[in-house]
């Protein structure tokens, strides 16, 4: 930076306010109730009425003694990965597809019908989906039947039900990157393209040396953003369609949390998940940030 | 030229293959909203058979169940009033980081990175406590206030790196012209970003639309309730028998706003997006 | 120097919080006046029109549930006898999270009604928001024949007894078991059960007909299948290890008297004739499988025919079947379910509350209205003969059955949140042939004992 002038007091004035405003208000209203609220992991706290008592570690011991938590880290893993490995790739492809090929004209049609569903609130798409996913009127195993397959348990087999959740998240997510990603690939300069059609460079291999390095940057934000978002998008679809089970089998951390809260009533136990929750989080954002990192080209 | 022609239509047939995956729920939210239950359970598919009285009966029961008439106004005022005060804030603090040079931006970029991670459910029995403390318990103002804070964090990461690629000449200028910060904030540096206050107010619309768990710790009140509290009576999971047309009818009416709102600015939304994603 | 100021920002704020919590921590411990309650010092005498509560309020949350807003008759009731007195009924959605946020904003209605999936008695009782409702029994009846406590029926009372304290007031009664379509049933020759041989017996004939002879419900593992089937299989298979299992006894979860459950379990597994689609639904979408006739047998209470009121077809006739899967000499035995109501630990109105239960089970014609809405069973006595004619008829039939029939409550549920929801989860991961015999029992092992060696859960013990 080389704003480097000298600051004067209505300056010192003015970054005070500017930063020292929303701060309080945010820790105020936010980060400190929340820091508070990981205390009562310390806690027997039971939600209903203040008279608690300390207790230690004995919820973190709980918690690590019981393999449904462990299960239920793994499965957050797996749904993050799932989609990302899903979504994301072809997203990226997609994106590069309909920016270069500029015989689809109807582009932006795409655009706009793809990126709606991120647009609709958890609740209504987990409640069009478990009409889909119903095994003997949805619309998904009457269609399997019509082609004469056989029909599947989406929600009761406990292999697929994680597939079943990552198909409803990705389909809520996918037109989202493909438009954040689309817009980054019109933003490519022209004359990097032009200076490798010279060269004769195929329109795949330009796809993988210049705009997805390019991109990259834009790529490796949005997973870190979607780390968030696989949290609260997971526990929403979850907690409606599959409330985690089959025995678990579709439980994640959220989804855990939020049942210790609501049906064990156990607010100290749900506030521990929270902390390993944010350290599961903050690791696994440390993690793709550290394997995600490429040469990036200044633009 | 022909190897073109195969991509294009591949890639036409791909984008209208998951045309069709996106559209097929949607019709049968819209179709069964139109249906009795006994339709929808006799066949799926089918149209309805009479179809003005189905829709006045689900549409009409839906709105009553869910007491939408109120609750829409109130989800406005607590919408409304939430996304101003989150955006104001978080530009404010987003141009101090962004631009400011402060000692402290570092560490206070990263207080919010991290916070972004926080799950807010361990944060509301306190943020309760507070709210009774402060006499704002069973207010539409504590709703705003605590829906702001919340989405501090999201508005400043997307908002800093709309900051950071203003030119700096802009406001040396501004200086130069003897405008004070506050000034150059306001007229020079704000309208420059408001494709952030865009994107962002999108999500935020989003999210405190479909958010009902803060509205049922913080509002007691039925007459201070939100449109996705309302939404609660159809919860399926613990509901009694489902009445899948008034569900779905409740779910239209729910999702109606949003599809209009999209309608219009579509090309904002999308706009927003894409000059978000310049620079990470 | 700017970073000087903003800690100093930051520490100010954080002592201003710190102080809140604390001063809000400690203006937790209010007076009852539950506590200095006497039935003794109030006069009792009461007749329509009286001024005795002009200006009071009485307020009472009540759950939306299968019961239906049965408190309005009463509330009704009480209006008519004291017009001056105002009561607020709050018949709503999720009332656990209503009443939580009311009671932390220490603004609690005087009776909370919420279902004991959501707001388990034990929690309610452990954390202080409930008061005693042993001064209720003491309350004469409306005509002063006798007290409250004369009309209740002991057996359920034991849910909600801490330190010879009752807690839980079991408003009215739901019979849990087995349901079916006796006309059904009737049209294809099935065999109705009464015993372990005869239900394979009737697996063979729905398999033959096409459909399952059971289902569950995957979404409330915790109730459904646990509550409903498992735990009333264990006692009429082999009461003691149901005993044991109250007690925490762990062992019991790899004897022989869990051997024969789990290998009844296994059976209705591995031939195939368990649905396990409704592994996968919730209570609504599986009860319109049933009546789909996908399987023959539903694990139910008895709210079950009000609850799908409009989703019966002309077809169908649901009847109740007095049996858990037990052996042929031995006991049956139908779990009693209850939908019961409690007194905030708060309250200043008692005298408004002992009314309140006085109406509800003392007034004829409130007690008519009522069971009109819920159409289910009071357990009071001479119910049948003045009211049977309002209940549905399944739940004639189920009342009619269980007359013979050894009640269990199965408290351990009760006392220990934990147990239902991982029994639940394991008996779906059986059923969904995720989990083996061998591990079923290990694992109910480790659950049992996990609890009883928890040294932060109180314990209770199971007389038999």
């Amino acid at each position: 930076m080389k704003h480097n002038r000298l600051k004067t007091k209505s300056d010192k004035i003015f970054d005070l306010t500017m930063a020292g405003v929303p701060t309080a208000f945010f820790i105020i209203l936010f980060l400190l109730p929340c820091i508070a609220g990981l205390f009562f992991s310390l806690t027997n706290f039971g939600g209903y009425s203040l008279k608690f008592d300390f207790v230690g570690l004995y919820n973190y011991k709980k918690l690590f003694n019981d393999a449904a938590f462990w299960k239920s880290i793994v499965n957050f893993i797996l749904l993050y990965v799932g989609t990302v490995v899903v979504c994301f790739p072809l997203a990226m492809i997609s994106a590069i597809a309909l920016v270069k090929n500029k015989r689809i004209r109807e582009r932006n049609f795409y655009r706009i019908l793809f990126f709606f569903p991120s647009t609709v609130p958890m609740l209504i798409i987990a409640i069009m989906w478990m009409t889909m996913y119903n095994p003997s009127f949805g619309v998904l195993n009457t269609m399997l039947q019509a082609i004469g397959l056989e029909p599947v348990q989406w929600l009761a087999d406990s292999k697929v039900v994680m597939i079943s959740v990552i198909i409803i998240v990705v389909w809520r997510q996918f037109g989202f990157y493909l438009v954040y990603f689309m817009a980054a690939v019109s933003n490519v300069p022209k004359d990097i393209y032009e200076a490798a059609m010279i060269d004769g460079a195929s329109e795949v291999r330009q796809a993988f040396s210049i705009t997805i390095p390019l991109i990259w940057d834009v790529v490796r934000t949005s997973m870190l953003f979607y780390l968030q978002s696989a949290l609260m998008l997971g526990f929403n679809v979850i907690y409606i369609v599959t409330r985690g089970g089959p025995d678990h089998a579709s439980e994640i951390i959220s989804s855990y949390m939020f049942e210790k809260m609501t049906t064990e009533l156990d607010y100290g136990l749900a506030s521990a998940v929270g902390v390993i929750m944010l350290v599961v989080t903050m690791v696994m954002a440390v993690l793709i940030s550290k394997l995600m990192k490429r040469e990036t080209y200044e633009l | 030229m022909k190897k073109l022609n195969i991509g294009t239509f591949f890639v036409r047939l791909m984008m209208i293959i998951w045309s069709l995956i996106i559209i097929i729920p949607f019709v049968m939210l819209f179709l069964t909203s139109t249906k009795t239950n006994q339709e929808f359970y006799d066949d799926i598919w089918a149209l309805p058979k009479s179809f003005f009285s189905t829709v006045a009966y689900n549409f009409s029961e839906a709105w009553t169940r869910g007491n939408f008439g109120s609750n829409f106004l109130n989800t406005i005022i607590i919408v409304g009033g939430a996304m101003f005060v989150a955006l104001a804030l978080s530009a404010m603090v987003s141009y101090a980081i962004a631009r400011r040079n402060l000692r402290c931006s570092g560490t206070l970029n990263s207080m919010y990175m991290i916070s972004y991670l926080i799950p807010c459910m361990v944060g509301l029995t306190p943020m309760f406590i507070m709210a009774r403390f402060l006499g704002l318990f069973d207010t539409r103002t504590i709703m705003v206030l605590t829906f702001a804070a919340r989405a501090i964090p999201f508005c400043v990461m997307i908002m800093v790196s709309f900051f950071k690629t203003i030119p700096h000449q802009l406001e040396e200028a501004a200086y130069i012209d003897g405008a004070s910060p506050w000034r150059t904030f306001a007229q020079v540096i704000l309208p420059l970003v408001r494709p952030a206050f865009v994107t962002a107010g999108i999500f935020l619309f989003i999210d405190y639309w479909s958010d009902y768990m803060y509205g049922l710790m913080f509002i007691s009140d039925k007459a201070k309730n939100t449109i996705s509290m309302g939404m609660l009576a159809f919860r399926v999971v613990s509901g009694f028998k489902i009445d899948w047309g008034v569900t779905c009818a409740a779910c239209v009416i729910f999702i109606a706003p949003i599809l209009i709102l999209y309608a219009i600015f579509q090309k904002q939304i999308i706009g927003g997006l894409t000059a978000g994603s310049v620079k990470g | 120097m700017k970073k000087s100021s903003f800690t100093r920002i930051l520490s100010l704020l954080v002592a201003v919080l710190m102080l809140v919590g604390m001063l809000s921590g400690c203006g937790g411990s209010k007076k009852t006046s539950a506590e200095d309650f006497n039935v003794a010092d109030y006069d009792w005498a009461t007749e329509a029109g009286s001024d005795k509560y002009d200006g009071r309020t009485l307020r009472i949350l009540l759950t939306i549930g299968g019961g239906g807003n049965y408190y309005e008759p009463v509330v009704k009731r009480m209006m008519e006898y004291y017009p001056g007195l105002t009561v607020e009924l709050n018949y709503t959605q999720g009332a656990a999270d209503v009443l939580r946020t009311e009671i932390l904003a220490d603004n609690a209605p005087d009776i909370f009604n919420c279902n004991a999936g959501d707001l388990p008695y034990y929690d309610a009782i452990s954390q202080g928001i409930a008061a005693p409702i042993d001064d209720v029994f003491d309350v004469p009846t409306l005509d002063g024949t006798a007290t409250i406590g004369d009309l209740m029926d002991d057996g359920l009372f034991s849910i909600g007894e801490v330190d010879g304290k009752h807690y839980v007031m079991h408003d009215m009664l739901y019979m849990d078991g087995l349901w079916y379509d006796a006309n059904f049933f009737a049209e294809n020759n099935l065999t109705i059960p009464t015993d372990w041989a005869s239900l394979q017996k009737l697996a063979e004939e729905c398999d033959a007909l096409g459909m399952d002879v059971l289902g569950a419900c995957g979404l409330m593992s915790h109730e459904y299948p646990t509550n409903y089937w498992w735990w009333p299989m264990v006692a009429s298979t082999d009461y003691d290890t149901y005993a044991a299992l109250q007690n925490l006894d762990y062992e019991a979860f790899k004897g022989e008297g869990m051997q024969a459950v789990v290998d009844k379990m296994l059976w209705l597994r591995d031939n195939g004739y368990y649905n396990t689609n409704t592994n996968g639904l919730g209570n609504a979408e599986t009860q319109m499988s049933f009546i789909n006739h996908d399987f023959a047998l539903l694990p139910c209470g008895s709210w079950l025919e009000a609850e799908m009121a409009d989703a019966w077809t002309e077809d169908w006739e649901l009847a109740y079947l007095p049996y858990s899967f037990g052996d042929e000499a031995g006991e049956e035995y139908m779990r009693i379910d209850s939908l019961a109501s409690m007194i905030s630990a708060t309250t200043e109105n008692m005298d408004l509350v002992c009314e309140f239960y006085r109406f509800l089970f003392s007034d004829p014609e409130a007690l008519r209205g009522c069971t009109a809405v819920h159409t289910n069973v009071f357990k009071i006595p001479g119910f049948a003969d003045d009211y049977g004619d309002l209940l549905a008829p399944s739940v004639k039939d189920a009342a009619a059955k269980g007359e013979n029939m050894k009640t269990i409550n199965t408290p351990a549920g009760a006392w220990y949140t934990a147990l239902n929801p991982e029994i639940g989860n394991m008996i779906i991961g059986l059923m969904g042939g995720d989990i083996d015999g061998d591990e079923f029992m290990q694992r109910g092992y480790d659950l049992f004992k996990s609890v009883a060696e928890d040294e932060g859960v109180t314990k209770y013990s199971f007389a038999g």
